[in-house]
């Protein structure tokens, strides 16, 4: 089966006839065998989280996904948030004019690596090495306000939406979800997980939890 | 007028093409202040958090509150070069003004806190500092009917909490904002509210002099890490967290109201803004794994005046009034 490379794209327009503008989104696009969409929007009753993954559970996923490249620049990660999958060679690189020096530690995932010191057009690498289903959270040990995620995940089909701070609202589509995939799991830097499940034909909303208290709504519906 | 501000177009890009991204400097936005529950804190939880604040109960033998180290007389500093603790020990820093804390995210010289919430128990408990274990603390507040009641009425029955009281002190201290000083007014359009030799000290600051490379952003710091090269032994940042360039790293400090809280440095080593500029304009002390970034800037006695000048023009004193201090019942 052919897999098509993710693809990003962002903006308002893209959304245009979707309600309020919606924040930025970043999108990936697999072909599939069945054809399918995901259609999903949060609400959030307080500032948003900074991004948010939307995946569907693949109990044997075949396929092969691109390995994330951490880049950054202008002090800040390119990307708020990279999927890749257990074994993948995970890319560091420095495309800023400072040194930066990317760690992650999270025992409860099993993480804890230092890429070093990276100066100014350099890069490096590390595997992907933690639990899988697990997101871990990276820094700059020189920069503490750089923070990115990257997910362990190896489905195919998934979504990152970035939330701009000033809008508590944002909607994203997923196309070309083979029907039978129904299980779905909704990750969030702060709030709590959300694992739901959605069939074609149905629509359903879930409350947002921070802490066991009402932070929003996410509505998902599949035509 | 225009030509002003062409002059302060010209510098920000000469900077950019000196010192690569750094964020411009401006008039700090409170609707951009990112409160951990997403929403301003509630007036009464500001009184009991100010209440505390200056409330000697709060060290172990009532000598000490966190205003007689951070006094809003001194510009939130005590005027020393480094702090003392309340029984009477020597500390190892210099106590940092807490101007604008509300856009921070990370705390401390070192960094070693990251919300405000958890800085604000640090020196509590510091033996070195207040010397006042938590507990024995919550035990001594909840005598007092101000703090029984204020606790419960805020965050519900048996709220008097640890986490609780770093809540309050920390809604407290992200009301001290400083955003009207000359250097706001300018910005704001008004350009006579900085004299001239302040506007070349602002060119000089954003252009030849490079301070923005590190002092970015409205309240003037990257929040990040540097070794500026005191060589004055303390490891700063690397015993917090391993990295090579960690090593006598501090964190940069914001400048809003600098010129009201001398000495300066982690150290305490620099007694006035002029002797701050002399100190980079030389290009630091020779100490191992300083930053790139200092380096000689080769300013002139006039440049160095002139940065003086600017520095002073970010001056907005903050008004507090120390409130009434609950008697024990």
């Amino acid at each position: 089966m052919a897999i098509s490379l993710g693809t990003r794209t962002s903006g308002p327009g893209k959304w245009a006839g979707m309600g309020r503008c919606l924040g930025g989104i970043i999108l990936c696009l697999h072909g599939a065998t069945a054809a399918g969409s995901l259609t999903g929007g949060f609400k959030f009753e307080k500032a948003p989280p900074s991004v948010a993954l939307v995946y569907f559970v693949e109990e044997t996923s075949t396929g092969s996904s691109p390995c994330p490249v951490v880049d950054q620049k202008d002090k800040k990660f390119v990307h708020k948030m990279l999927v890749g999958r257990s074994g993948c060679r995970i890319q560091f690189r420095n495309s800023d004019n400072v040194d930066h020096n990317i760690y992650s530690k999270d025992p409860k995932s099993g993480v804890d690596f230092d890429a070093g010191l990276l100066p100014p057009g350099q890069t490096s690498q590390t595997v992907m090495n933690w639990d899988p289903d697990a997101v871990i959270k990276i820094g700059c040990k020189i920069h503490p306000k750089m923070q990115a995620y990257i997910a362990n995940v190896s489905s195919r089909y998934y979504q990152i939406v970035e939330f701009k701070p000033s809008e508590r609202e944002a909607a994203f589509t997923l196309e070309k979800v083979p029907d039978k995939l129904t299980k779905i799991k909704i990750w969030f830097p702060k709030q709590d997980p959300i694992d739901a499940e959605l069939k074609t034909g149905e629509a359903k909303q879930w409350q947002i939890l921070e802490k066991g208290e009402p932070a929003g709504v996410l509505s998902l519906s599949r035509p | 007028m225009a030509g002003s501000k062409s002059i302060a177009a010209v510098f920000l890009v000469a900077s950019s093409a000196f010192f690569g991204f750094a964020e411009g400097i401006g008039v700090p936005d409170p609707a951009s202040i990112e409160y951990p529950d997403g929403k301003p804190p509630s007036q009464a939880e500001v009184e009991l958090g100010k209440t505390l604040f200056f409330d000697n109960r709060l060290s172990m033998n009532r000598r000490q509150s966190c205003a007689s180290c951070h006094n809003p007389d001194l510009g939130f500093g005590d005027g020393m070069s480094k702090g003392h603790g309340t029984m009477g020990r020597g500390l190892d820093r210099n106590t940092p003004s807490i101007y604008n804390l509300a856009w921070n995210s990370v705390f401390f010289w070192d960094g070693r806190a990251s919300s405000l919430e958890e800085q604000a128990l640090g020196p509590i408990q510091s033996p070195g500092e207040m010397n006042m274990p938590i507990d024995s603390l919550l035990a001594r507040l909840k005598k007092v009917a101000y703090y029984k009641a204020a606790f419960e009425r805020i965050y519900g029955r048996n709220g008097t909490t640890g986490e609780n009281l770093g809540k309050a002190v920390a809604a407290f201290e992200r009301t001290l904002i400083s955003k009207g000083s000359p250097f706001d007014k300018y910005m704001q359009g008004d350009k006579s509210a900085m004299g001239p030799e302040a506007s070349r000290g602002m060119a000089l600051f954003q252009g030849k002099a490079g301070c923005i490379a590190c002092h970015s952003g409205p309240n003037f710091t990257d929040e990040s890490f540097h070794n500026i090269g005191l060589g004055d032994g303390d490891v700063g940042r690397a015993k917090i967290m391993t990295g090579a360039t960690l090593t006598g790293a501090f964190k940069t400090p914001g400048l809003r109201n600098v010129a009201l809280n001398p000495p300066y440095m982690h150290d305490g080593s620099e007694a006035s803004l002029e002797s701050v500029v002399r100190y980079y304009n030389k290009g630091g002390n020779t100490a191992e794994a300083r930053d790139k970034l200092i380096r000689p800037l080769k300013l002139n006695d006039a440049e160095v005046q002139e940065l003086v000048s600017f520095l002073g023009s970010l001056t907005d004193p903050v008004k507090v009034v120390p409130p009434r201090i609950p008697k024990d019942d």
